[in-house]
């Protein structure tokens, strides 16, 4: 019985092949949500990579969303517990600890070691939990000291030119009250309200904020006593002027008015100042050291969430970007101004290049407990308590046997984290 | 005697009026601080000491604006949601006032107090819970979710509570005689007469709608849904803050909140009740 | 509610009042009435979904310990209101916000009737001062805590500028607890007197013009007139300003998150601050909402004190 006409066949096969492809290729189309942080040197850049992604993938595609960083543990809190955390997330050093036991594990995806060893030590702290590897950093930031090239004319000062002679505490504080005897110079050095500028202080008194092992708070107390002596020093003496401590005025701004001699900031500064342009010749130097030469490192990453919609695709592009050729051409398309996270990658850093000389000098003499130190998610969650404590210390309010104690009381009250 | 007490009667009034001017400059100052600066190039920006020399003015700032986002859409987002709230909000309101100011009803006193006590409950800590409402509701990453909301407010309620109480019951009672129905009563009697009330609540709560910011950042996920101020607070980025950008943007953001004013506040003059009701 | 006696009076009213307009009328007066609810129920159904419900929600919380990042929540019951007790930092923050309120609220009462009984004119000067007084509400909370903030600064603003000209010392406005909270109250008063200027207009427009006319002519001067005629007929609307500006004050937040981020250690930092701190800083959401909850009656209580103290008609 000829049921089946060979035509009729050829035909239902083809229909039949058609239709499974359609169906695959429209199970491929997939949307990511990406939730990026508000950042004018960056967000656009990223949004461009991950297009070029889009084309090289056909069927992947990215919904982007970006959330400023002060709503940003409102909004990926909110999105977690509500059940639709993002595909990728972009975070910083303080907060991709704290997502550790959440974020996907990109070890699973690829060879652990190898893709640790992609990168600098200082960042590898901060991807590692555990045995899970559960970001990417995509860029690296790092303290750095900022000067008026003109006040400092003016006043005769030369500044550090190679790190074999860097200044001393002593000397920092002596260049400081020289250039403010100028008339011109208003302000000694523009200073972030924040307990992470102040923490660049404690590590370079050899001291850290936890200990290793996570049980203790300013375990070094010696060191802990130094740093805050030394800053209300700086404070008392009106070197950090009361608009920045306790005043919480932005120290970018402070310092493009032309009247202040310094600015304890970092490369983030460097594309306003260089691309906005200043009134006034700027350049950059060495941070003083007390017993070391440290700064802290800090950056961006992307990570994922293992709960997420689409997190095997999240963790291909998260896996595309930690190649090496994605991450150089990332951070050259951003003109230059922020580092590379990765060891060995020769980026072209363009006009960048002078004024981030003496930053990544600092970057690579940093100790690893550095990174260590600043990647513990207990550091964030005190922020706001220490902080108050910081201030209250640094502008005379407080004694330090009670500012320390304080300090001790509020290491028990949070539950050591993994 | 008449003509010279007139003149200076006109005269105490420009006095007046001049006071009033300079008070409202010298209160505008921080204002003008942030608009001359919108105006200014970044690196004459935060100089000290300031300077706003007009032949320095460039429009760099508002080209920024226009660079750093899709603003036609965001501008038309924020008005579909500060348009469509605000009518939910002055009919709700109304409504409520009414009911609070003329009706006699069981449990009146401990709704009223109800709505006073919402003012009181802190929408910031309560974000998860309002988000999985909103969930439910399938109004995550819609504009529903930021209109509908946030409508209804009780300040506007009790605003409109206020108000209503001033009008005469007679009227209502006149009203009733003649055989209208509550609502003709409402819609016939109690609009009209609260067109200062409403023209306020109006313009407030357009106000509230377009400066939002929390509702968009709970239920907003795709940034072409997002408001005028969602795209405006991105520009206070993790490490700086692109001031002169941020600047501009809020000086171009002011502005239809203020037409709106402009255009409704006339209602505020309107409306005595004089001549109403004899007696 | 009284009922109508129907049996015999039926032929009576029928025959005084062909159409029953009346008894309708009377019926609907004292029958039960269903408008009041109906005319609430928008409003109060929309409060209800996304206030109210919320808020139980977040009750449940604040008698647990959730852990946010792993979404595990563990039953404490009054656990965190025993703690808020000890709370050193949260007593901090309650006082603060009484000081903030109780000198913001009467400036706000006074500067919002002020203004308003001097641009109510429709002459174009008033009008224009109108649309002034009312810019700094519009503006957005980045803006204001900016602008104020560079005012205030104490190196190089203008104030202490003048300050150092007229050869007086200068006021370190954000840096020292008092001026911090001074400043504070000051840009907050800024930033809401144009807010409830509009309500003080709104209910000036209520008074006739009749009133003031013939006071004029019984030789009244404008001290009399306003003292007489406008603050006693402005009395709801004064209530209405203070209970509201009371409740705004006590929930406080953005502005000064951004002028102060809670002031020099502490002095500052308001209750919302506080809440919004142990939600999303120290990640302890439950916290957070016991102190909403252990806020709302005091705060209740004081409104409804308020009320009384204005005799308010129709709720006493």
């Amino acid at each position: 019985m000829r049921i089946f006409k060979p035509r009729l066949v050829r035909r239902l096969v083809s229909y039949l092949v058609a239709g499974l492809l359609i169906a695959a290729s429209v199970a491929q189309a997939k949307t990511l949500s990406v939730l990026l942080l508000a950042n004018a040197s960056t967000q656009v850049q990223i949004q461009q990579l991950l297009k070029e992604y889009s084309g090289e993938n056909s069927g992947i595609d990215f919904n982007v969303s970006i959330v400023p960083y002060s709503s940003f543990t409102a909004k990926v809190n909110t999105l977690v517990t509500g059940g639709q955390p993002p595909d990728i997330l972009e975070v910083t050093t303080a907060y991709i600890q704290a997502y550790a036991d959440l974020a996907l594990d990109l070890a699973r995806y690829a060879n652990r070691s190898e893709l640790l060893n992609r990168y600098l030590p200082s960042y590898q702290a901060f991807i590692k939990s555990g045995d899970k590897v559960i970001g990417v950093p995509i860029e690296a930031t790092i303290n750095g000291l900022f000067y008026n090239k003109d006040l400092f004319a003016q006043a005769g000062i030369t500044v550090p030119a190679d790190p074999a002679n860097v200044w001393t505490w002593a000397e920092f504080k002596d260049t400081l009250e020289r250039v403010m005897k100028l008339r011109t110079c208003r302000i000694g050095v523009a200073y972030d309200c924040s307990v992470q500028r102040w923490s660049n202080l404690l590590y370079q008194a050899n001291g850290r904020w936890i200990s290793a092992d996570g049980t203790q708070i300013l375990p070094d107390k010696e060191a802990a006593a130094k740093a805050l002596n030394y800053f209300r020093g700086l404070v008392g003496a009106k070197l950090v002027p009361t608009s920045s401590w306790p005043g919480k005025t932005d120290g970018g701004p402070l310092f493009k008015t032309g009247v202040t001699a310094m600015m304890w900031a970092g490369n983030w500064e460097l594309k306003t100042l260089v691309e906005g342009g200043t009134r006034f010749q700027f350049g950059t130097t060495y941070f003083p050291k007390d017993v070391i030469r440290a700064a802290c490192p800090g950056g961006e990453f992307l990570m994922g969430f293992v709960k997420s919609a689409n997190h095997d695709d999240a963790a291909k592009v998260l896996l595309w970007w930690a190649e090496p050729g994605t991450t150089k051409h990332y951070l050259e398309s951003l003109g230059g101004s922020l580092l590379s996270p990765m060891q060995n990658l020769p980026v072209n850093y363009g006009k960048y290049t002078e004024y981030l000389k003496p930053m990544l000098n600092d970057l690579n003499v940093t100790p690893l407990w550095v990174a260590e130190d600043l990647a513990k998610p207990q550091l964030n969650l005190l922020q706001n308590d220490l902080l108050d404590q910081l201030i209250l210390y640094s502008t005379g309010r407080a004694g330090l046997e009670a500012t320390i104690s304080r300090i001790d009381q509020l290491g028990t009250q949070v539950r050591p984290m993994h | 005697m008449k003509p010279n007490s007139e003149a200076r009667a006109q005269f105490g009034r420009i006095v007046y009026d001049t006071l009033a001017l300079c008070v409202c400059i010298l209160f505008l100052v921080p204002v003008l601080w942030a608009v001359l600066s919108a105006f200014q190039p970044p690196q004459n920006l935060f100089l000290f000491p300031p300077n706003f020399d007009p032949r320095g003015f460039s429009l760099i700032n508002f080209e920024a604006v226009f660079a750093s986002g899709d603003i036609p859409r965001y501008a038309l987002n924020s008005i579909i949601v500060a348009t469509a709230s605000s009518l939910i909000t002055v009919i709700a309101s109304s409504m409520a006032g009414f009911a609070l100011a003329k009706y006699r009803f069981f449990g009146r006193q401990f709704i009223f107090m109800l709505i006073i006590s919402v003012l009181l409950i802190p929408l910031q800590v309560l974000m998860v819970p309002v988000f999985q409402i909103l969930k439910t509701l399938g109004w995550i990453n819609n504009l529903i979710g930021i209109i509908v909301p946030p409508a209804a407010t009780a300040t506007g309620t009790f605003m409109m509570r206020q108000y209503i109480l001033g009008i005469p019951d007679d009227l209502l009672e006149a009203a009733r005689i003649e055989g209208a129905s509550e609502w003709k009563i409402y819609c016939r009697v109690i609009l009209p007469l609260s067109a200062p009330a409403l023209g306020a609540v109006g313009i407030l709560s357009f106000t509230w709608r377009w400066n939002d910011y929390l509702w968009p950042l709970i239920v907003i996920n795709d940034q072409k849904n997002f408001t005028l101020q969602l795209s405006l607070a991105n520009l206070v980025g993790t490490n700086t803050v692109e001031w002169g950008t941020l600047l501009a943007y809020a000086t171009l953001t002011m502005l239809p909140v203020l037409v709106v004013f402009i255009c409704f506040q006339r209602y505020f003059l309107k409306g005595s009740l004089t001549g109403a009701v004899k007696g | 509610m009284a009922s109508i006696d129907r049996s015999g009076a039926e032929t009576d009213i029928k025959r005084k009042d062909p159409t029953g307009i009346e008894e309708s009328a009377s019926r609907r007066k004292s029958g039960f009435k269903s408008a009041p609810y109906l005319f609430l129920l928008p409003t109060v159904g929309l409060l209800f979904v996304f206030s109210i419900l919320p808020m139980f929600s977040g009750f449940w919380m604040s008698l647990q310990r959730v852990d946010v990042i792993h979404g595990e929540s563990t039953f404490t019951g009054l656990a965190n209101y025993i703690r808020l007790f000890h709370d050193g930092q949260f007593g901090l923050s309650v006082f603060n916000t009484a000081w903030y309120t109780l000198t913001v609220v009467p400036l706000i009462v006074v500067g919002s009737i002020a203004i308003a009984v001097f641009v109510r004119e429709s002459r174009p000067a008033r009008l224009l001062a109108r649309v002034g007084f009312y810019i700094p509400f519009v503006l957005s909370p980045v803006v204001v805590a900016t602008s104020w903030k560079w005012l205030l600064n104490e190196d190089l603003g203008v104030i202490d500028g003048f300050m150092k000209w007229a050869g007086l010392s200068t006021i370190p406005w954000l840096s020292a607890d008092l001026p911090a909270r001074v400043s504070v109250v000051l840009a907050s008063v800024w930033n809401l007197v144009g807010f409830y200027m509009l309500m003080v207009l709104a209910g000036l427009s209520q008074i006739s013009h009749e009133l003031y006319e013939s006071a004029r002519i019984e030789g009244a001067t404008r001290w009399r007139q306003f003292w007489h005629i406008t603050l006693p007929l402005l009395r709801p609307t004064i209530l209405l300003v203070v209970i509201l500006a009371t409740i705004h004050a006590t929930q406080a937040f953005e502005t000064i998150l951004l002028l102060t981020d809670g002031g020099p250690g502490g002095a500052t930092r308001l209750v919302v601050q506080n809440m919004y701190q142990s939600a999303f800083g120290r990640l302890e959401p439950g916290y957070g909402v016991a102190q909403a909850v252990v806020l709302m009656p005091v705060i209740l209580c004081v409104a409804w004190w308020q009320m009384r103290l204005f005799r308010e008609e129709g709720i006493f």
